[in-house]
């Protein structure tokens, strides 16, 4: 079954980008949407809450972009990352 | 009032706690995002307040509302120099001219990991340095100051919970001079 889409245009943009980045999106109860996962699922993981109602939905969309691409899980683009 | 961007890590909550999050959003930390990642809860706030000292004050306060303790406020004083680039908003090669005293004079020395190829750098030495060059605005050193004073309270054995915010405001009060 597909996901419900999340009300707010930025933040469903945010979640979207979790996904092609390779996260899973799982719903809550209460105050928060979902959570996102990221691909490495174990106890080290990483775990993204998406609010249904933030303050702010634009400062909550572009944080949401921020925790993603912090994950360490990750694979890197750019091999040797930035110190150099 | 203005917002304040600023990063609470926190502990002594179960992420995978039904509550987890419904516990830091009714505690009014809906202008944060909170996510566990590298074994700590992070969250990343900006919060609308008349000063940063009552902007980190009053999210330190909801944290611990919430029932987590709080371990650290970022952007941390400890910084590389690509960091000192990305909060200077300068390139690399920039931050390196001045390293090598190629533009300016008595950039400050490391202040830890000097042994290793990324030594790291006492951010609010380098944004003083900085701002007296007029390479940075005034505001970001007073930021530094807050950071790192609240950050010596959060490792006072027993930090003292009412005079938090004073101090706080205390540092962003003073007058700039270099560190």
């Amino acid at each position: 079954m597909p996901r419900s889409r999340h009300p707010d245009k930025e933040i469903e943009e945010a979640v979207a980008y979790a996904e092609q980045q390779g996260w899973t999106v799982k719903p809550v109860k209460g105050h928060a949407w979902g959570s996102l996962y990221c691909a490495h699922h174990d106890r080290d993981g990483c775990k993204v809450s998406v609010w249904s109602t933030p303050r702010s939905p634009g400062n909550h969309a572009r944080a949401l972009v921020r925790a993603i691409d912090r994950c360490p899980h990750q694979e890197r683009k750019e091999a040797g990352d930035e110190e150099s | 009032m203005k917002s304040h961007e600023f990063t609470i890590i926190a502990s002594g909550l179960d992420p995978e706690a039904e509550d987890f999050a419904d516990r830091f959003f009714e505690a009014g930390c809906d202008d944060a995002t909170l996510s566990f990642q590298k074994g700590v809860i992070i969250l990343e706030f900006t919060r609308e307040a008349v000063s940063f000292s009552k902007a980190v004050a009053s999210a330190y306060a909801d944290v611990r509302h919430a029932g987590a303790s709080v371990d650290r406020i970022e952007p941390d004083y400890l910084v590389s120099l690509s960091e000192i680039a990305e909060r200077s908003g300068k390139s690399r090669q920039a931050i390196s001219l001045y390293t090598n005293g190629e533009r300016g004079e008595g950039f400050p020395a490391p202040v830890a990991r000097i042994m290793s190829k990324h030594p790291l750098y006492d951010w609010e030495e380098v944004a003083g340095w900085l701002v007296e060059r007029n390479a940075l605005p005034k505001e970001e050193l007073v930021r530094a100051r807050v950071v790192k004073e609240a950050n010596m309270h959060l490792d006072a054995a027993e930090p003292a919970e009412d005079n938090f915010v004073k101090r706080l405001e205390a540092v962003e009060a003073e007058p700039l001079e270099p560190a």
